[in-house]
């Protein structure tokens, strides 16, 4: 190696964290998604929105939830196009009026992570809602009426064409100090929320702060109770059932 | 086909300036409001651990580019202080700097960066629509 690459350096901080290595072999063996995640689709990003999504829609095939059964049961990526998931956050109403009209223009599908017990916050609680849940809102000047969250009826028009994933119940961040009373809240009731709301399946759990499956063994229970078959973190979608 | 140590090479030969300044990009990057490229495993954890898989024909090769990308950018983000980290671990931003370097292959081959997506609305240090950071591959 030149100069500019110190092999010994590399080594010693590539092998500090055994999620570098997993990340290493998950590319090598071709089980690796893109993603590209969103948070605030606002009126005044419309442009460079819709310049993306046009982007993937030539180069990369659209990923539905049974696109990614159908690699785990095959083992095989069934396009020759790689995969991207537009990756939504947070359950705001402009993911609605401003993302939705794009992605179905272009015919790509959108996964939107939405905290379930978001869409019943009362629309003048909403922003004090995001203050204190950290959700980093931005988007708040389009709308006089102070509703920031996703409708359930809007919610329910975007589950007929893209992912609806369950992102906590109020955004809360599950740590392993965290009660059973507050998993199973923020795991299990927020997932019945939404199914009960939207009439179909929640298959899919988002963590705040990118922790994995085996971070929290005490959360298993919950995410089995729900039954959830993907678990998203920010490194990976792993399939736990 | 190239593998990973051809790749490997391919890397060194460049130098490390070109990862450093994709890293102060990456951190001048509006999380709240811009689209943020990565790449995340999939892991079936009712699997064996060494079950292997077929990628897209597209991913053939480009996939050990970014596999030793990835490892690069960790490497780098590894050296920094574990305030500068927070509470991700390196691989993290890792794996979306790799992506912003590493997007796709080409339909030439060449190698497409994020930022050639949305290189209109990159703004520059001037201000300047259509910038790009020093160092760009």
């Amino acid at each position: 190696m030149s100069s500019n690459f110190d092999i010994h350096t590399f080594a010693k901080t590539v092998a500090k964290d055994k999620r570098t290595f997993e990340m290493f072999r998950y590319l090598v063996n071709n089980a690796y998604i893109r993603v590209v995640n969103y948070h605030n689709t606002n009126e005044r990003d419309a442009k460079r929105l819709e310049h993306e999504i046009q982007y993937f829609s030539e180069h990369f095939v659209p990923v539905k939830l049974s696109d990614l059964d159908t690699f785990f049961e095959t083992r095989k990526w069934p396009y020759d196009k790689p995969g991207l998931i537009p990756a939504i956050f947070e359950g705001y109403r402009s993911h609605y009026d401003i993302m939705k009209p794009i992605l179905d223009k272009y015919h790509f599908t959108g996964w939107f992570y939405i905290p379930g017990f978001f869409p019943d916050v009362a629309r003048e609680d909403q922003l004090g809602f995001c203050k204190n849940h950290h959700l980093r809102t931005t988007g708040q000047y389009m709308y006089e009426d102070g509703r920031i969250a996703l409708s359930w009826e809007e919610i329910r028009e975007l589950s007929k064409n893209h992912e609806i994933c369950c992102h906590t119940g109020s955004h809360f961040e599950i740590t392993k100090k965290t009660s059973d009373e507050d998993m199973h809240r923020e795991i299990v009731e927020a997932k019945r929320r939404m199914e009960y709301k939207i009439q179909k399946p929640v298959d899919v759990f988002c963590w705040l702060a990118g922790e994995e499956y085996n971070y929290n063994i005490r959360a298993h229970k919950h995410l089995e109770e729900a039954g959830y078959k993907y678990v998203l973190s920010n490194l990976k979608i792993e399939k736990i059932r | 086909m190239k593998n990973i140590q051809d790749m490997f090479k391919e890397i060194d030969s460049q130098g490390m300036e070109p990862y450093k300044a994709l890293m102060k990009y990456c951190d001048s990057r509006v999380t709240a409001d811009e689209g943020i490229p990565a790449v995340i495993g999939l892991d079936d954890l009712t699997a064996s651990w060494n079950t292997t898989y077929k990628g897209a024909g597209q991913d053939e090769e480009f996939r050990f580019l970014m596999a030793a990308g990835a490892m690069v950018f960790a490497s780098l983000y590894e050296q920094k202080s574990a305030e500068e980290l927070g509470e991700y671990p390196g691989i993290a931003p890792a794996m979306s700097a790799m992506a912003e370097m590493f997007f796709h292959a080409g339909e030439d081959g060449r190698i497409v960066p994020y930022r050639e997506v949305v290189k209109q609305f990159v703004v520059n240090q001037d201000g300047q629509e259509g910038g790009k950071p020093d160092g760009e591959l």
